[in-house]
C-alpha cells in the first residue's frame, strides 16, 4: 500500500499525519514538542509513525512539509506554507468552512477559504506574541496553572488585562495578584484578551461562516467560548485541532502522487 | 505550491546590469561632497535636504545637496544602520521614530564611527513635508544641533474633494509664494545668488533626466520585464539625489539603452519569469538582494513599484513663471502627499498596465505615512482588480523590526495563491 505524509513543524509542537493514498484515510498521526533540533524532531515523528503502523519507510511515496521549520524537514518532497495546508485540511474535514482561525504557538492567522479549500485571503498577527499560544503559556506559568487546566479555571467574572504586550501583561497579572484579585478571574481576563486580539485579526479579512478554529489554543474551551461571543458565530473545533495543518499537507501530498 | 528547487541555489537567477555609471557617479558625488567644501577658494556650500524637497533651486545656486535619507539607505545597505540607530536611541530618540531619522541622527552624533565619516556638515538645511511630518522635527533637531539655518517648505496635503483632486487655489499660492522665500533664504544664508536663467537651465536638465527615468520605468511593462525591483532601487539614486545635474542625464541614457536592448532581445531581469508582482513602500535595504534573489529563483519578478515611480515628475519648462507654478504643483502632488484613494487608483492602474499577478505591501514600521491605511487599500485594490495582495511587516533600515521567517510565510502563501489561480 502507498502512503503519503504531512509534516507540520510549528514553533512549539511538531505534528505528522500519515495518509493512505488511495482511500485518503488517516492511518496514524503523532505530535511531539518541537525542541530546538527540528531536523531530529522531524525524523522522530516518522519513526513514531512507522513504529505505530508497522509500515516500511519506502511505502511513503510523497511528503509535504509545512510550518515554520518546513525547510528543515530533509526528507520532504515539497514545502507548502501552513496557510495553504490549513485551508486544505479544514476543507477536507468541513467542506462548508469559509473562515479558519488558527491560533498557534507564535502566531495566529485568519484565513479565508473557498469551497475547494483554496486560499482566498489571509492575515497574520505581527511580530507581537499577544493572541498566540505563547501568550497563554507565559500567563499559565505566572499563575502556576498547568496549561491544559487553564480553561477549567476560567471565570466569566473576569478582570480585564489591558496590556497587549506579553511582558507587560505578565506584570499586570502579577500586580493583579498582589491586589488580591481572584485567580480564576484573572484567567478569565487572559482568555478574553486573547479572544479580543484574535477577533481584531479576523475582522481584517471579515468573518464568514462556517468558522473553524484550529491550533493548540483551540483546545482551550474558554478561549473558544470567548471568541464565539465576540464573533457572533459558533466556531467548529476539530477533534484534533493541532494536526489539521499536517493533515492538509498529507492531502496535498496525496494529490501530487497521481502526477508523479 | 513551491516545489523543491532543482536548480543550484548558488546559481544566479537574475541577469546582472552592465550599466554601472550610476554607481560611479554616486560614489564620486559623495567623495566630492567630502572634499570640495573644504577648499576655501571654491566657497562650496552644502545643504541637507529631505527626499521630497525642491532641490533644483539649490543646484541652480551651485550648492551641493546631500540627502540624509539616501545616506541612511546606504548605511542600511552596508548593515551599519542598527548601530547608528542605537546611538540615536541612547541619546533619547524614541525607537518609534523613523529609522532613517534615527540612523542619520546616530551618524550626526558619532560621525567618526560612521560610514564615510558621516555626511559632510551642512551650511543650511531644507525640509519639505510633502513626504511626512517627521522630517520637520528631524531637521529641526539637526538645525539646533549644528546651530544652522533651516528652511521648511510646507506643502499641505492633496485631498480628494468633491471637485476632484486639484489643489485649492489658496493652497497653490501659499506653496508658490514659499518658492520666492526659499530663493531669498538661500541668498541670505549662503550668499549665493540664483538667477531665473540658472533655475530654468537646471529645471530643463531635471526634466530631461526625469523623462529618461520615466521611459526606463515604462519599459518595464515588457514581458519579460527588463528591470526588477533591486535594479530600480539602486539606479534611482541620481534621479533623487542628483536632480538637475548634467551627468544624471548621461547615467540614464546609458541605462535606457541597456533596457532597450533587453526588451528587444527579450532578456529579462530574471532568468525565468513566471509571476509578476508590484512592490509598495521603501525597500528593506539590509535584506534587498537576499529577498528579491530568493524570489527570482522561483520565477517571481517585480516590474513595478510605487517607490521609484515617486520621482517620475515633470513640469513645464517653457518660461520662468509657468515653470515655477508647475514646480509648486509638482512638489505638492508627490505620492505620499496624496490621499489613499490615489494609491488605490495608481496601484490598480499599474496592475493593469504591467500585467501583474499580485502585489506586496511592505508595512514599514519606520515610515508611518507610507504604511498607513494599508489594510484598507489592500482590500480596495483586490476588489478593483481581482488580484491578490499581501502585507509584510518590516523596516527599511532597522533589522530589529524584521522577521525573515514570518515574511517568507506570507510571501510564499501569496505565491501559492497565485499559482493555484494560474493552474
Ligand atoms: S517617515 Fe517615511 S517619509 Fe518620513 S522621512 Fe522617514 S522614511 Fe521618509
Amino acid at each position: 500500500m502507498k502512503y503519503c505524509l504531512g509534516v507540520d513543524i510549528g514553533s512549539i509542537s511538531a505534528k505528522a499525519v500519515l495518509m493512505e493514498v488511495d482511500s485518503k484515510k488517516i492511518s496514524s498521526w503523532t505530535v511531539l514538542p518541537t525542541g530546538f533540533d527540528t531536523k531530529k524532531t522531524a525524523n522522530t515523528l516518522v519513526e513514531n509513525l512507522i513504529e505505530k503502523t508497522g509500515i516500511k519507510i519506502d511505502d511513503i511515496v510523497y511528503t509535504v512539509s509545512t510550518g515554520y521549520s518546513r525547510k528543515n524537514v530533509e526528507f520532504s518532497t515539497q514545502q507548502v506554507t501552513e496557510l495553504s495546508c490549513q485551508a486544505k485540511g479544514i476543507n477536507h474535514l468541513f467542506p462548508n468552512a469559509r473562515t479558519v482561525i488558527d491560533i498557534g504557538g507564535q502566531d495566529s492567522k485568519a484565513i479565508r477559504i473557498d469551497e475547494n479549500g483554496s486560499l482566498l485571503d489571509f492575515e497574520m498577527n505581527d511580530k507581537c506574541s499577544a493572541g498566540t499560544g505563547r501568550f497563554l503559556e507565559v500567563m499559565a506559568r505566572s499563575l502556576e496553572i498547568p496549561l491544559e487546566m487553564m480553561a477549567s479555571h476560567s471565570s466569566d467574572d473576569f478582570v480585564s488585562i489591558s496590556s497587549t504586550c506579553t511582558v507587560f501583561a505578565e506584570s499586570e497579572v502579577v500586580s493583579r495578584i498582589a491586589q488580591g484579585a481572584n485567580r480564576d478571574s484573572i484567567v478569565g481576563g487572559i482568555h478574553q484578551s486573547i479572544a479580543t486580539k484574535v477577533k481584531a485579526l479576523v475582522d481584517r479579512i471579515g468573518v464568514k461562516p462556517d468558522v473553524v478554529i484550529t491550533g493548540g489554543v483551540a483546545k482551550n474551551q474558554a478561549v473558544v467560548d470567548a471568541l464565539e461571543e465576540k464573533l457572533e458565530y459558533k466556531p467548529i473545533v476539530p477533534d484534533e485541532p493541532q494536526i489539521t495543518g499536517a493533515l492538509g499537507a498529507a492531502i496535498i501530498a496525496a494529490g501530487k502522487i497521481g502526477n508523479i | 505550491m513551491i516545489e523543491k528547487i532543482d536548480r543550484d541555489p548558488t546559481e544566479r537567477a537574475y541577469n546582472k546590469l552592465k550599466s554601472n555609471s550610476y554607481k560611479k557617479y554616486t560614489i564620486s558625488y559623495y567623495r566630492n561632497s567630502k572634499i570640495l567644501p573644504k577648499i576655501p577658494l571654491l566657497n562650496k556650500k552644502v545643504a541637507w535636504v529631505t527626499s521630497g524637497a525642491p532641490v533644483e533651486i539649490l543646484v541652480a545656486a551651485g550648492i551641493m545637496p546631500l540627502y540624509p535619507e539616501n545616506y541612511a539607505a546606504i548605511v542600511g545597505g552596508s548593515k551599519q544602520s542598527v548601530d547608528a540607530c542605537i546611538i540615536a536611541e541612547n541619546d533619547g530618540y524614541s525607537n518609534e521614530l523613523c529609522s532613517y531619522a534615527r540612523c542619520h541622527l546616530g551618524t550626526v552624533i558619532n560621525p567618526s564611527g560612521s560610514l564615510m565619516g558621516g555626511l559632510s556638515k551642512p551650511d543650511i538645511i531644507v525640509s519639505c513635508n510633502n513626504i511626512c511630518g517627521t522630517v520637520l522635527k528631524w531637521f529641526q533637531s539637526i538645525s539646533e544641533y549644528y546651530d544652522i539655518p533651516h528652511f521648511h517648505f510646507d506643502t499641505p496635503p492633496i485631498v480628494d474633494t468633491k471637485l476632484g483632486k486639484t489643489q485649492e487655489n489658496h493652497v497653490f499660492h501659499y506653496v508658490r509664494d514659499q518658492l520666492d522665500d526659499y530663493i531669498e533664504f538661500i541668498k541670505t544664508h549662503t550668499g549665493k545668488r540664483v538667477t531665473e536663467k540658472k533655475i530654468m537651465k537646471v529645471l530643463r536638465l531635471a526634466n530631461k533626466a526625469t523623462l529618461l527615468w520615466g521611459e526606463i520605468l515604462d519599459s518595464c511593462k515588457a514581458t519579460p520585464t527588463p528591470l526588477n525591483c533591486p535594479d530600480r532601487f539602486i539606479t534611482m539614486a541620481p534621479i533623487v539625489a542628483q536632480r538637475g545635474m548634467k551627468k544624471t542625464i548621461t547615467v540614464y541614457e546609458e541605462l535606457l539603452e541597456e533596457v532597450h536592448q533587453r526588451v528587444d532581445s527579450k532578456t529579462g531581469a530574471i532568468k525565468n519569469e513566471k509571476i509578476r508582482l508590484l512592490w509598495d513602500n521603501i525597500a528593506i535595504w539590509f535584506y534587498l538582494y537576499p529577498f528579491f534573489n530568493k524570489l527570482a529563483q522561483r520565477g517571481v519578478v517585480f516590474p513595478v513599484d510605487t517607490y521609484t515611480h515617486a520621482w517620475n515628475m515633470t513640469g513645464s519648462v517653457d518660461n520662468y513663471e509657468d515653470a515655477m507654478n508647475d514646480y509648486a504643483k509638482m512638489y505638492s502632488h508627490v505620492y505620499l502627499n496624496q490621499d489613499l484613494s490615489y494609491r488605490v487608483e495608481l496601484i490598480s492602474k499599474f496592475i493593469k498596465e504591467y500585467e501583474l499577478d499580485g502585489f506586496v505591501l511592505h508595512s514599514n514600521k519606520a515610515c508611518k505615512r507610507y504604511s498607513m491605511g494599508m489594510l484598507s487599500y489592500k482590500k480596495a485594490i483586490t476588489e478593483k482588480t481581482g488580484v491578490p495582495g499581501v502585507i509584510i511587516d518590516g523596516d527599511m533600515v532597522d533589522s530589529r523590526n524584521f522577521s525573515e521567517e514570518q515574511t517568507w510565510t506570507r510571501i510564499e502563501s501569496l505565491i501559492e495563491m497565485i499559482e493555484a489561480r494560474k493552474s
